[in-house]
């Protein structure tokens, strides 16, 4: 079912649409928080409240054409509360919240000590980005999402996250220039891990 | 899909959607046209291959959660149980209506301190005010007919509270400090803000530092700086410039103003200030007010509100009937 036909028998009171919402995008969300936090219990919990606020108020709540955006972004929120209580982080200030992205690399395909230094260079390289630009990018090149999405979630203007993706992408650029070509054949063989149902919000 | 991608660079295809999904095998991917692409503009090859490479090589290491804890989840959820850790519940503490109160008005002006289960409350009743000083030395300055409500032995983790009505805040600086109201929550570090939250209605001004609020249940957040406002109108959020007043809203210091409000919500807050019920028609209570009242005169109040309107005032006991001046021709 559709995102927007889904959404609205969920407003409805159909429990099992919100079944069907909760166990869609139930990994993208787990995956999501445990970016900000390393504690599972709390994105677990950040989760429950989310349905069952989402239940409770569900007769309140707009129409929207993409769940993942709604939820992401409501996900985001609480995380970021229970994490300042965490005193995770402590400067409201520029509204960075703890985002840590961590690259994807499969030991098979790192097998020469170049390509591994390669690697290491390249999450350096993600590593010494903001949080903010690391979950620009994250959403982009994870999930998939447009630049309606992540202005939404993140809370930006729409010209902020594209400034954000750009500076991001010119950042790892430059360091690709450096890498040996091997590595980066390597990763074509690699398997990418989209989301496992596609998403509306993709078609725009 | 209409571009030409001809004058892209490797990383404005890097950024493009359709490309990204292209070069990641995306189920939704354009296959036909980036193929047709390719073979089109062999010059671009480089271009292509440096761009898919970098795509490519943006992946992140997956975080799952087993389907036995997916499930477990779920069953929670379906109990509808927020987990303990999570934050209270939304009291729903009554708050007497001036309306109900108004014949029963042997009121103690004395501010109560519940204390239920392991929270604090702290209300105050009509016509009273109150600064209350919190553990870590914030103070709160609660407005007649509010409360909040908080945890005392957990402060120094959790700096959160309910509120419910109309308070002024002054925030030590430190951990992030939460003000909880049935409609949005509001987010600081350190800083000095006003609430209102009664009845539907929710409206935040910032006096120091930089304040966050965002609307319960929506994705919607601002941050607000010194001399701003915003307020909850049909579930967007409106913001208007309330104008830089280092010592905080007027209301502490027993002067109301009002800016173009509703007679209705001038009428209602004299009703907490004063323990009166007052009459008026719903034309008037419908027309707009721009002015003030002080705390410490009944009648003082009303010639205040009424004169600028052209409405008389009768006060019999604790009511008070509004009607329009008649109009003399002469």
């Amino acid at each position: 079912m559709e995102d927007i036909n889904l959404w609205l028998a969920m407003k409805n009171g159909d429990q099992t649409a919100l079944e069907t919402i909760y166990r869609r995008y139930v990994n993208n969300l787990f995956s999501y928080g445990m970016r900000f936090s390393t504690n599972e219990q709390l994105v677990e919990d950040s989760i429950q409240d989310l349905f069952i606020e989402l239940w409770t108020h569900r007769t309140n709540l707009g129409n929207t054409d993409s769940i993942i955006r709604y939820l992401m972004a409501s996900l985001r929120r609480k995380i970021i509360r229970k994490g300042q209580q965490d005193h995770r982080y402590t400067d409201l200030d520029d509204t960075t919240p703890y985002f840590e992205a961590e690259l994807a690399f499969d030991e098979q395909w790192i097998a020469g000590q170049d390509a591994a230094a390669a690697a290491a260079k390249l999450q350096q390289a993600l590593n010494a980005l903001s949080a903010r630009q690391q979950e620009a990018i994250y959403l982009k090149y994870k999930e998939g999402l447009d630049y309606d999405d992540i202005c939404n979630i993140m809370e930006l203007q729409y010209q902020s996250a594209r400034n954000l993706i750009a500076h991001a992408i010119q950042k790892l650029r430059q360091l690709m220039d450096n890498l040996p070509t091997i590595i980066l054949l390597g990763y074509l063989f690699m398997g990418f891990g989209w989301v496992q149902k596609p998403i509306p919000c993709l078609l725009y | 899909m209409n571009h030409n991608y001809r004058e892209y660079t490797m990383e404005e295809l890097a950024q493009d959607s359709s490309f990204i999904r292209w070069a990641k095998q995306h189920p939704l991917a354009d296959h036909r046209f980036w193929e047709k692409w390719i073979r089109d503009n062999p010059d671009k090859a480089a271009v292509v291959e440096a761009a898919k490479s970098l795509v490519r090589a943006i992946d992140f290491a997956p975080k799952t959660i087993s389907d036995d804890r997916v499930d477990a989840l779920w069953e929670k959820i379906q109990t509808g149980q927020h987990p303990e850790s999570a934050t209270p519940k939304q009291s729903r503490l009554r708050l007497l209506l001036p309306l109900a109160v108004a014949a029963s008005m042997a009121v103690l002006l004395i501010a109560r301190f519940l204390l239920t289960d392991d929270t604090l409350s702290i209300q105050t009743t009509i016509g009273e005010s109150l600064v209350y000083t919190l553990p870590d030395g914030s103070t709160v300055t609660l407005n007649a007919l509010s409360s909040v409500r908080f945890d005392p032995d957990g402060w120094s983790e959790n700096r959160s509270l309910e509120l419910q009505g109309e308070a002024y805040f002054e925030v030590r600086k430190g951990s992030s400090f939460e003000v909880l109201t049935p409609d949005g929550t509001i987010t600081v570090l350190g800083t000095a803000f006003n609430v209102f939250a009664r009845e539907g209605a929710f409206k935040v001004v910032c006096f120091e530092g930089k304040v966050r609020v965002a609307a319960n249940n929506q994705s919607e957040a601002v941050v607000l700086e010194p001399g701003m406002g915003v307020q909850l109108t049909g579930g967007t959020f409106a913001s208007f410039s309330a104008g830089k007043d280092p010592k905080g809203p007027a209301w502490q210091r027993g002067l109301f103003e009002f800016d173009n409000e509703r007679l209705s919500v001038v009428f209602d807050e004299l009703q907490r200030q004063f323990d009166v019920l007052i009459q008026a028609d719903s034309s008037t209570l419908d027309s707009y007010y721009t002015g003030f009242f002080e705390k410490d005169n009944l009648e003082l109040a009303l010639q205040a509100i009424c004169w600028p309107k052209q409405l008389n005032y009768s006060i019999n006991d604790r009511i008070i009937k509004i009607e329009r001046t008649t109009t003399n021709p002469q």
